[in-house]
């Protein structure tokens, strides 16, 4: 096993450099130029060119890239363009935030779409099942910003029972109502068709059967013998979701004005401060991958054909 | 037939209710298992042998499945009228099964322990420790090699055979009266397939069990059962003690059976070599359902059902060109 983690952490680095190299291009891509955000609009040749050199810009883009790598193989992420603070700090700030979202946003899939999921298999084509499905079917085809939206308006403007946007000072959990709600529903239609499925696909199953021929009762049946295998593949798609899951925080953050990582590359964003976003992507993308790997060592927890350390598969 | 009977089944009908029409899988069965007896149920595939297994379990699938009518009489109690609780009682306790495939009838995320002592927990109280005994015992019953080492592990890293071996003990642990194996060796290889029927032979004669054995393999059966009945198409056309039956087969589709397996004991696929299909469960023919392949049919066979009849003692017949004991003409 941990021959297997470590050979993943060393996949990591070709993959990490390529993020980074991405990023850099796509920053000196895309118009603007952070030096003249940093001047008056009056400005002359000398003071562009001192502002160029303090922001290290003046040299060619490989030596620019080069110090990059060099600062990020030391824990070093440069400073923001604007306020001059380590780029370091500003994520470690806003990492949390988008931690709890995203979070929040999983349990809330978890507890409601397995047992709604579940629940729709043993009563296949019932009227409960029908209800649960088209509003899954709801949940799937909304995009999330639109949703966000609409939730403000209803339970903000026009109801008033919800915050708008923000944290909260100090942060609480009606702020984080409606955006958990917001950025869960997609993956909360998508689980709940998923567990659904599965469900009906494993109690159709020979051991199904046998179990039964041994006069288990049907909760038994269905806890023990099915429900486990049939969370494989929906701990499987879950684990996949996360990484897209963490991507919509991102929006659903700037939709809400929610403090986390995402409003932070919005605005890096908006005001050209590279470092910051070069920072965030990067820390992104470590984040994925990490996600990724725990999801696939978490297989083996419910799927004891898959043992990385004695097999090849 | 014997004094007291285990089972009887009186006139099931188990049908499948399908977008396509009603597939009638089981159609007017009537079989009976002698007290301490193994019977054979022998059938082309697809001719409903297993669907009669599960209906005695009532474990068909519902939907599509449902058992429209008939009894199923445990010593004399009907299972199908028994409420679910009291059904539950009843599987794994007095009837056990075993299946076809064992690679896929164990749960992959199990260890073979667990489930071994999870259906010996259910059906008996006891320590802890005490089932643990008892799982190891009842491993070494079916001959299982190193059984401790077999408790901890996976289904998936036992082969066909053992798994099978499992299969028998998990349904034997709790000392069923009746044991119902449905083609338990068809999956298997061929050596294995031996050892796997020594085992269920000398279980039965160790424990008294009676035996429902469903097979299309002629050879396995002469080799374990001491009945056997016919099945084709939904409905039982023969059932004699096996004797007679290898012997003295009566009914046309028994006949051609066992004429096309050369030697018994070496048969594989023999029912495959009969000319023509099995009917469609859906819209059988009418009459006789065995008539468009047979090569004695008469007039009546179109559009009459034969029924069941005792043409000789012991030796029950569907067939209109058998009535008038005229069979040894054709033996
Ligand atoms: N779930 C089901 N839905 C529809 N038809 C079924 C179902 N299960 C079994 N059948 C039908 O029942 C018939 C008998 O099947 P089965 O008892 O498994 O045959 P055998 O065991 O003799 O090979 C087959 O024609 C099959 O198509
Ligand atoms: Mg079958």
């Amino acid at each position: 096993m941990t021959r297997y983690i470590l050979g993943r952490v060393i996949q990591m680095v070709p993959v990490l450099f390529g993020v980074l190299l991405l990023v850099f291009s796509i920053t000196n891509i895309i118009p603007g130029d952070p030096v003249l955000l940093m001047l008056d609009v009056k400005y002359s040749e000398k003071e562009y060119k001192e502002m160029q050199a303090y922001l290290g810009l003046d040299k060619p883009l490989y030596i620019q890239f080069y110090n990059h790598v060099k600062g990020v193989l030391k824990g070093n992420l440069g400073k923001s363009i604007r306020t001059r603070e380590p780029v370091t700090k500003k994520i470690l700030e806003r990492f949390p935030s988008t931690f709890v979202l995203a979070l929040a946003a999983m349990l809330i899939v978890v507890i409601v779409s397995i047992p709604v999921g579940v629940i729709a298999a043993l009563k296949q084509n019932s009227k409960i099942d029908y209800i649960c499905m088209i509003g899954a079917e709801i949940g799937i085809s909304m995009p999330i910003f639109w949703l966000g939206i609409m939730m403000i308006l209803l339970f903000s403007l026009y109801l008033g029972w919800l915050p708008a946007g923000g944290r909260g000072e100090p942060p609480d959990l009606l702020h984080l109502i409606m955006p958990a709600f917001c950025l869960a529903t997609p993956y909360m239609a998508m689980t709940a068709r998923l567990t659904r499925s599965c469900m009906l696909e494993v109690l159709r199953e020979n051991y199904i059967v046998a179990a039964r021929s041994r006069g288990f009762p049907e909760w038994q049946i269905v806890l023990r013998h099915a429900l486990r295998n049939a969370m494989i593949p929906v701990v499987t798609n879950l684990g996949l979701q996360l990484s897209r899951l963490l991507g919509g925080a991102l929006v659903i953050e700037v939709v809400f004005r929610w403090p986390g990582m995402g409003a932070l590359a919005y605005d890096a964003i908006m005001e050209r401060d590279y470092p910051v976003l070069m920072g965030v992507v990067l820390i992104v993308a470590v984040i994925f991958i990490l996600v990724n790997l725990v999801v696939d060592l978490s297989y083996t927890f419910f799927d004891p054909r898959i043992r990385y350390d004695t097999r090849k598969g | 037939m014997a004094d007291s009977n285990i089972l009887e089944i009186i006139d099931l009908r188990t049908h499948f209710f399908t977008d396509e029409g009603v597939v009638k899988a089981v159609d007017g069965v009537n079989l009976t298992v002698p007290e301490g007896e193994s019977v054979g149920l022998v059938g082309e595939s697809g001719s409903g042998k297993s669907m009669t297994a599960f209906s005695i379990l009532r474990l068909i699938p519902d939907p599509p499945g449902k058992i429209v009518s008939g009894q199923i009489l445990l010593r004399g109690q009907d299972l199908l009228k028994l409420p679910e609780r009291q059904m539950r009682s009843i599987r794994g306790k007095k009837i056990s099964m075993i299946f076809q495939e064992p690679s896929t009838s164990m749960n992959p995320s199990f260890t073979i322990g667990s489930q071994i002592e999870e259906a010996i927990r259910f059906h008996q109280e006891g320590r802890a420790s005490d089932v643990r005994e008892k799982a190891l015992a009842v491993l070494r019953s079916v001959k299982i090699p190193d059984p401790r080492r077999i408790l901890s592990q996976y289904p998936h890293e036992l082969s066909g055979g053992m798994l099978q071996r499992v299969m028998i003990a998990i349904a034997i642990s709790c000392e069923p009266d009746l044991l119902i194996c449905d083609e338990p060796t068809t999956a298997l290889d061929v050596s294995t397939q031996a050892q796997i029927i020594t085992l269920l032979n000398e279980l039965r004669s160790q424990r008294k069990t009676s035996f429902l054995f469903i097979t299309h393999d002629l050879g396995v059966l002469s080799w374990i059962c001491t009945y056997a009945a016919v099945m084709y198409a939904g409905k039982i056309v023969e059932y004699a003690d096996i004797r007679s039956l290898i012997r003295t087969p009566r009914h046309p589709y028994t006949r051609a059976l066992i004429g096309a397996s050369p030697r018994l004991d070496c048969d594989r696929d023999a029912l495959s070599s009969i000319p023509g299909t099995v009917p469609n469960l859906i819209e059988p023919p009418a009459g006789c359902r065995f008539h468009p392949r047979c090569g004695r049919a008469e007039t009546i066979c179109s559009s009459q059902t034969p029924s069941l009849k005792e043409e000789e003692r012991g030796h029950w017949v569907a067939c209109f060109t058998e009535r008038n004991g005229d069979g040894a003409e054709n033996a």
